[in-house]
């Protein structure tokens, strides 16, 4: 699950159909990146963190237990 | 219906070219299994559905073409072994199919089929090569 796609744009006050037009895809496949069970493409990736002024990493880097040590 | 409703976006082409290519398979295997009925249990002469034959090599062979065109297979080295094994196994699978699926018994007529067998795979394995020796260079360049 992508929370940290969900919470900045929850921030932005977008609705799922918003981003989607902002970033030209369906809104299905926001709520599929968002719930983990689509894999955007770097592009798309790119699209999104554009959109919302914020980095890759930002958005979409899971931290791990190993690298928190 | 606006154009932005007819455009589809990543995830879609992705299932699309998914479906299609499940799709593609079970046409293949509809056509194979067309021919088997035909001439098992409707007992027709292979004359008779030559045609659906013809589409499905070309089809198959068309596949391996594309594939190797487009990169999605890329040889590395062209080791000799490799190609020889093969292409022998092209051969022994191909010898098979035709004598358990025509029901020969008769070796002068088996012999006869391995040399139309043995002829085809060649020109098929050496096409291939050069396919995939072409398109290997054409993604070296475009790397370069």
């Amino acid at each position: 699950m992508n929370m940290k796609l969900k919470l900045a744009r929850v921030a932005k006050n977008w609705s799922q159909q918003e981003l989607a037009e902002r970033v030209e895809v369906t809104r299905q496949t926001i709520g599929l990146i968002e719930k983990g069970q689509f894999n955007p493409s770097l592009q798309l990736c790119i699209r999104i963190a554009r959109v919302f002024g914020k980095t890759l990493d930002q958005l979409f880097w899971e931290v791990n237990e190993n690298e928190q040590k | 219906m606006n154009k932005s409703s007819l455009k589809l976006d990543e995830r879609q082409r992705q299932i699309v070219r998914q479906v299609t290519a499940v799709m593609y398979l079970f046409t293949i295997l509809y056509l194979a299994g067309a021919i088997f009925y035909r001439e098992h249990i409707l007992g027709q002469a292979s004359t008779e559905f030559d045609d659906i034959a013809i589409l499905l090599v070309i089809n198959v062979f068309g596949i391996g073409l594309a594939v190797l065109w487009a990169g999605g297979f890329v040889i590395e080295k062209f080791r000799l072994w490799i190609i020889g094994t093969v292409y022998l196994a092209w051969v022994v699978l191909g010898t098979l199919y035709t004598v358990l699926i025509r029901r020969i018994h008769d070796w002068s007529v088996i012999l006869e089929k391995i040399g139309i067998i043995s002829a085809i795979c060649a020109i098929v394995t050496i096409v291939y090569l050069g396919v995939a020796y072409l398109s290997r260079r054409r993604l070296n360049k475009n790397l370069e």
